[in-house]
């Protein structure tokens, strides 16, 4: 009854219409490579103040579902992928494209994403109270194990190099450092500057390593839009919709990946981009015929679509139950909670159970209408990718820049945005996980004082992190998920060995 | 000479500094960095030690030190990646290893090294530019010049794409920002101040 409520809130006019402008906006930011729908959910945040947290937090919403959802339209069809996650569809999409076969393709990503976006939501519905009610017997010491449970995640499940990871994310939770200290009010790293006593706020951060790294990674590589012709998008169908076979063949694997995908998604630190490969993987690894993955199999379309949208739905479970977010459009919204008198976490069901509510009812309703509205105009969207670059580029910078001064009116988050910037170029330029980096900002202060609020409540015993069960099993879940690379690791070495001795058994 | 006694395979000569060197740079810069932080700490942490159980420098102590233990391992690596002329033994991530390797993965990762440093450098400057210029004249003129300079920077040459775009921008963020969320926008000072108030 309670969801229904939310639900009935978003489909109020003006809740509505904000959802369907969010919806929007996701899908030609998630369209265009360059562009991410964290990058468009950043720029909102000044609109939150008008608007107020629970609008602001519908409308991303839609713009979060629905750029997960066309980040990976482009890659289908052309083999090149609006954002990082959309690779992973990319991989069976654009054969099917390259066969004839976008229409299939597309109609599959897309109603693959929706179905991922509901189960997702269902789970997130019927996991949240469960969480709850754990939430509330949380003190320090769990947070700073959580804080460790998030870096480590992001750390293992990371794309690439694990010391890349590990430097990344202390190097985020160091940033986090700067300014006042929350427990003893000493000045750290503030260089002498006087504004930035008050610390590194994380979303003209975020503005910075996503919009203005990505505009530049994209500028100084060339893979930006535009180079795409009205007679290319003149062969993607007018209208993609599913048949009844392929949606037969996808069923099981949709619910498979939804599953992985909003497990994925409640850690904190793992993102979509993970759900999408390890959904992509797991179904590869659970077929029984193998030989159709990365030639145009349409089971490798959904599973990632599923995966991803999922794991935005999970997302939420951390942020709504323990106010930590789960990735970096979390982190965002996060911000505006805060910007709004709100927190998250379990006193949020008590003090305004209608916002969670809401957040229900539109990760809903978006699943519903990016269905809807991607269905019918996936043509149109892909004529975004004929409008030049240059353009959207010039625009997304102003954006930028006139986003993160008009947060909080302070110069100094326009100079903290572009510094933001130019780190993140380089941290892209060689492959540091910018999740690990902005997580370890977000949970920064989190961690620090769960840790020094852990030890002072237990005045000076270090064993309170060791003897509390809820700590213990959060850091137990952290050390296996560190593990785990080195696990797999092994297992091939193993699988590698066990080849060769076969070759030179049959040699 | 051999090519077993060369160690090097026949084709076109690697750059002098390529990626395995730019690695292995910016594993020693970051190395340097965090140890020049970590041995001055006391410059860059104010405040009373022995208050209280932890002191305000033993969390980014500890946070300096595993940077400066991953940056020497990634050093290391790096400069075994590039002995080697191959990846390094990194133990990658667990959704690497599920993901199918055997894959065409063309286009999906495009890199290209026409990119070039100084172009990159003026583009950030273009930007450093706009925000230092922005506090100083206000936002309207900083953001018509910025927006044409940043056109012309990106290659854009159609006239009217380079006159309507900017004035586009900076009346569509006024009237959003101003109008819709009551928002307001910098005014610089001066003579910039004065005309600002006429707008917005």
């Amino acid at each position: 009854m309670e969801v229904l409520s939310g639900i009935a809130t978003v489909l109020q006019p003006s809740n509505f219409l904000l959802l369907m402008i969010g919806v929007f906006i996701g899908l030609v930011f998630g369209t265009i490579p360059g562009l991410s729908g964290v990058t468009a959910v950043a720029l909102l945040v000044p609109f939150s103040y008008v608007l107020g947290a629970e609008p602001a937090i519908i409308m991303m919403i839609g713009v979060y579902l629905a750029a997960t959802t066309a980040g990976s339209l482009a890659g289908s069809l052309f083999n090149m992928p609006g954002d990082v996650m959309g690779a992973a569809t990319a991989r069976d999409g654009y054969p099917l494209t390259q066969q004839g076969q976008a229409g299939r393709a597309l109609s599959i990503d897309i109603t693959a994403s929706a179905v991922g976006g509901f189960i997702g939501t269902v789970l997130l519905i019927l996991i949240a109270p469960q969480f709850l009610r754990i939430a509330l017997n949380f003190g320090p010491p769990e947070f700073f194990a959580l804080a460790v449970l998030g870096m480590t995640s992001v750390a293992a499940l990371a794309m690439g190099s694990l010391s890349k990871a590990f430097i990344a994310g202390a190097a985020g939770l160091l940033l986090a450092t700067v300014g006042l200290d929350p427990v003893s009010g000493a000045l750290r790293f503030t260089m002498g500057v006087q504004q930035l006593q008050g610390g590194i706020d994380f979303i003209p951060a975020i503005i910075g390593f996503f919009a203005v790294a990505e505009i530049f990674h994209a500028l100084y590589h060339g893979t930006g839009s535009g180079g795409y012709s009205k007679e290319d998008i003149k062969k993607v169908p007018r209208f993609a919709i599913p048949s009844r076979a392929d949606l037969n063949t996808v069923k099981w694997t949709m619910l498979r990946s939804s599953l992985i995908g909003n497990f994925i998604g409640m850690l904190p630190g793992a993102g979509s981009t993970i759900a999408a490969f390890l959904g992509y993987g797991t179904e590869v690894q659970v077929a029984r015929d193998k030989s159709r993955f990365g030639k145009g199999d349409i089971r490798g379309v959904a599973a990632p679509e599923s995966a991803n949208n999922a794991a935005a739905a999970g997302s939420f479970v951390p942020l709504l139950t323990l106010g930590i977010p789960g990735g970096a459009v979390t982190a965002i919204m996060l911000g505006v909670f805060v910007l709004n008198g709100l927190r998250p976490g379990p006193l949020l069901f008590r003090d305004a159970p209608q916002i969670a509510n809401s957040i229900f009812g539109a990760l809903l309703v978006a699943s519903l209408a990016v269905l809807i509205i991607g269905l019918t105009t996936v043509r149109l969207l892909l004529r975004l990718l004929t409008i030049p670059f240059e353009i959207f580029s010039t625009m997304v910078l102003v954006f930028a820049v006139i986003g993160a001064f008009a947060i909080f009116n302070r110069p100094i988050d326009m100079w903290i945005m572009l510094a933001c910037g130019i780190v993140g170029f380089f941290a892209k330029q060689f492959d540091f996980p910018l999740s690990a980096l902005v997580l370890g900002l977000v949970l920064g202060k989190i961690a620090e004082v769960g840790l020094v609020n852990g030890i002072g409540v237990s005045r000076g015993d270090w064993n309170v992190f060791f003897s509390r069960p809820y700590t213990v099993g959060t850091l137990v879940v952290a050390v296996a998920l560190g593990l785990l690379p080195t696990f797999y690791a092994w297992l091939n070495r193993r699988r590698d060995r066990k080849g060769i001795i076969a070759e030179l058994m049959e040699g | 000479m051999s090519e077993q006694h060369t160690g090097r395979t026949a084709g076109p000569r690697a750059p002098r500094f390529g990626r395995a060197e730019q690695e292995i740079l910016t594993a020693v810069v970051l190395l340097l960095g965090s140890l020049y932080l970590r041995l001055n700490m006391g410059d860059f942490v104010t405040g009373r030690r022995g208050a209280g159980y932890v002191d305000p420098d033993f969390w980014p102590g500890w946070l300096l030190n595993v940077i400066i233990v991953s940056s020497a391992i990634y050093a290391l690596q790096a400069w075994r990646k590039r002995s080697a002329g191959s990846d390094p033994s990194d133990v990658a991530s667990v959704a690497e290893r599920l993901a199918p390797q055997d894959t065409d993965s063309e286009g999906l990762h495009k890199v290209t090294v026409s990119g070039s440093i100084p172009r990159l450098v003026l583009g950030f400057a273009l930007l450093w530019g706009y925000i230092y210029s922005m506090t100083r004249v206000g936002f309207i003129p900083s953001t018509f010049v910025f927006s044409l300079l940043f056109l012309r920077f990106v290659g854009e040459r159609r006239a009217a794409v380079l006159a309507a775009v900017p004035v586009t921008i900076v009346f569509a963020i006024l009237g959003v920002f101003t109008r819709l969320l009551v928002v307001p926008l910098p005014r610089g000072s001066g003579f910039f101040l004065e005309i600002s108030t006429f707008f917005y």
